[in-house]
């Protein structure tokens, strides 16, 4: 009696039970939030001090900011004035090299994606791509606008990047172009 | 002779390069701006009183601060703060000049253009933070 007053109702608990799946799924990479979040701690690399001994504290915005690379990453840029040709930082080591010297440089970051309007509606937009070795790639079209730390001149100049992320979120390799020829200074 | 000779050479290289060591340390840049307060406030203080010879003093004292400070900025090459400490010095020297020479209203009016060194530098360099310390921004 007991059975079959309960036999329906295990056999129906047992079907609505979900199976175990074979492998707990990745969470899905979000390239927005991956790249805002680039932009977020590129900005922060202004957001340091001069000790009143006279020593440039960088080290923590700059850490922050190599935390978002994976350890054989690649930091690839435009040449400066003391390279030639495209420029290429490798690993924590060189990346963080990199961002120092950027933060010592540039003052009032306002690094931004820009943003597109059709149809009254703007938006971001984040170019997205899937390789096939995992991961995820995404480019977006940024303004670079910053102030030199040492004449105070500030400018704005269009450029890009392109990343390719891990599985894990971290940055594989950045590609940064920036249009030196359509730099435009700011007046105050 | 010769060895007297030696003696004196080297003693002379230990005492200049003691010299060049204490001289070319700079002093910490929170203990160079407290002192600038203070004697920012007793200048105007004796120029209100028409104290010239000590209001002179102050000046010349305040450009000495202000030199400091410039050395301070100078190895950063940060040019709006090096400006603003060398428009400083030169405001106190006007200050100098015209307290010296009991020059009163021309004192005065150099000292309230020192006001605009200060601030611009503080807008620009000093950050306040929730403990009412200070940081200097780059």
């Amino acid at each position: 009696m007991i059975y079959r007053t309960f036999a329906p109702l295990l056999l129906f608990l047992f079907f609505q039970t979900p199976k175990p799946a074979d492998k707990p799924a990745e969470p899905a990479l979000q390239p927005e939030s991956l790249v805002d979040q680039w932009f977020i701690r590129l900005n922060a690399l202004d957001d340091w001090y001069i000790s009143f001994t006279g020593k440039e504290e960088t080290d923590a915005v700059v850490d922050k900011f190599v935390e978002l690379y994976s350890d054989d990453a690649f930091h690839e840029v435009q040449p400066n004035e003391n390279q030639l040709g495209h420029v290429v930082f490798h690993g924590h080591e060189g990346i963080k090299k990199w961002a120092t010297d950027f933060a010592k440089k540039h003052v009032h970051l306002a690094y931004r994606i820009d943003y597109m309007t059709r149809n009254e509606k703007p938006a971001q937009l984040f170019y997205r791509a899937m390789p096939p070795w995992g991961g995820v790639g995404a480019a977006v079209e940024f303004s670079a606008v910053y102030t030199n730390r040492e004449d105070r001149k500030r400018f704005m100049i269009p450029g890009s990047a392109f990343f390719v992320f891990d599985p894990s979120g971290k940055i594989q390799r950045v590609r940064i172009y920036m249009l030196k020829d359509e730099a435009e200074e700011i007046e105050p | 002779m010769n060895s007297k000779i030696a003696r004196l050479v080297i003693g002379a290289s230990v005492i200049s390069a003691v010299a060049m060591t204490v001289l070319g340390q700079s002093r910490p840049y929170d203990q160079i701006m407290k002192e600038v307060g203070p004697a920012y406030a007793n200048l105007k203080k004796n120029l209100d009183a028409s104290a010239f010879t000590a209001a002179a003093q102050d000046a010349a004292k305040l450009e000495a601060l202000f030199k400091e400070t410039e050395s301070f900025w100078t190895p950063f090459k940060t040019k709006d703060a090096l400006d603003f400490a060398r428009n400083a010095q030169t405001g106190l020297q006007a200050v100098n000049v015209a307290a010296r020479h009991n020059n009163g209203q021309k004192a005065q009016a150099a000292y309230n253009a020192l006001g605009k060194s200060c601030k611009g530098c503080h807008d620009s360099h000093r950050e306040s933070m929730p403990d009412k310390s200070f940081r200097i921004k780059p």
